[in-house]
């Protein structure tokens, strides 16, 4: 298992460094990465809206699914959140309900793949109800691409047509 | 609809890695020009394969104002359809949008196809992208 650095919170407050997770390692061609948003910590704000950038991601990685998880619940009702790519505007999982907790990973709720061509998976929350209180946990299955200084291949991998 | 088998005008590149394929496939349209009367074959592929993700791009897009199906069956439509070619140059990779849901299992003729659905398209640009997981007991053979 792989440990490192991420910042959790909004791109443009101090973001505040916690730990995330890949296993089995993000030397191995295909893996999980796993993260946590704790907004006991670093609320996010809804009405900018404040952007915490979740899970990292390098430029030669793919994004194959993403499950989420509220871990604690947001004591606000009706709040919510998003799940997209750096900006505001890129979500690709829109309104999750954090008000009720997941408590196995059967629950959570998978996405169709999702390509890379970002920096960050980002959460935002959404319908008009500040994060504060809430812990939300991000599950991603990423795969190396072609090569590791890209994201298209590069010649040494063709194969002859049949 | 006839179908055109244009695999040897297509750029296929293909990486294993741990029963994982990664295929990477460029169209030029002003060299292959695709037709609304035909199902064009790009590569064969192996029935059974999954597809774990599908991702394209035209970093040259086309004058035709037509969409474009991707798929594993003549109809070229489960991985993706009405993919929009003059949409603008895009140099970001995109998801498809399958018919099913991921993963993708490839239909039994083992072919992938272009087919164009409105329109001509006589220009631009096409990349695709996809990570593929063999089958067990399947022909691995891709082309």
């Amino acid at each position: 298992m792989t440990t490192y650095k991420y910042f959790d919170g909004s791109i443009k407050d101090n973001p505040k460094s916690q730990t995330a997770y890949a296993t089995p390692g993000d030397n191995n061609q295909i893996f999980v990465r796993r993260g946590h948003v704790d907004t006991t910590k670093q609320s996010l704000t809804a009405a900018t809206p404040d952007i915490a950038q979740v899970i990292p991601l390098a430029i030669n990685e793919i994004v194959l699914g993403v499950w989420v998880r509220v871990d604690t619940v947001e004591s606000t009702s009706n709040a919510e959140f998003s799940i997209g790519f750096d900006a505001v505007n890129n979500q690709f999982l829109d309104s999750i309900p954090c008000t009720t907790a997941n408590t196995t990973a059967s629950e959570f709720t998978e996405t169709v793949h999702v390509a890379n061509n970002s920096s960050h998976i980002t959460l935002v929350p959404s319908n008009s109800v500040d994060l504060d209180t809430g812990v939300i946990e991000v599950c991603a299955l990423i795969s190396k691409s072609f090569d590791s200084d890209g994201d298209v291949p590069s010649p040494g991998y063709a194969q002859p047509l049949s | 609809m006839a179908i055109v088998d244009i695999r040897n005008r297509v750029d296929l590149q293909m990486k294993e890695h741990s029963g994982l394929f990664y295929i990477y496939m460029k169209v030029d349209f002003s060299k292959t020009n695709i037709a609304t009367a035909n199902d064009y074959r790009i590569a064969r592929i192996a029935d059974g394969w999954l597809f774990l993700g599908s991702f394209f791009r035209m970093p040259t897009d086309s004058t035709s104002t037509g969409t474009i199906d991707i798929g594993t069956t003549q109809s070229g439509t489960d991985l993706d359809s009405a993919i929009d070619v003059d949409a603008g140059s895009q140099t970001s990779w995109t998801a498809m949008t399958p018919t099913y849901a991921s993963p993708v299992e490839v239909a039994a003729d083992g072919y992938m196809y272009l087919e164009a659905n409105s329109a001509a398209v006589n220009d631009g640009v096409l990349e695709m992208m996809f990570v593929v997981m063999a089958a067990p007991n399947e022909d691995s053979a891709v082309g």
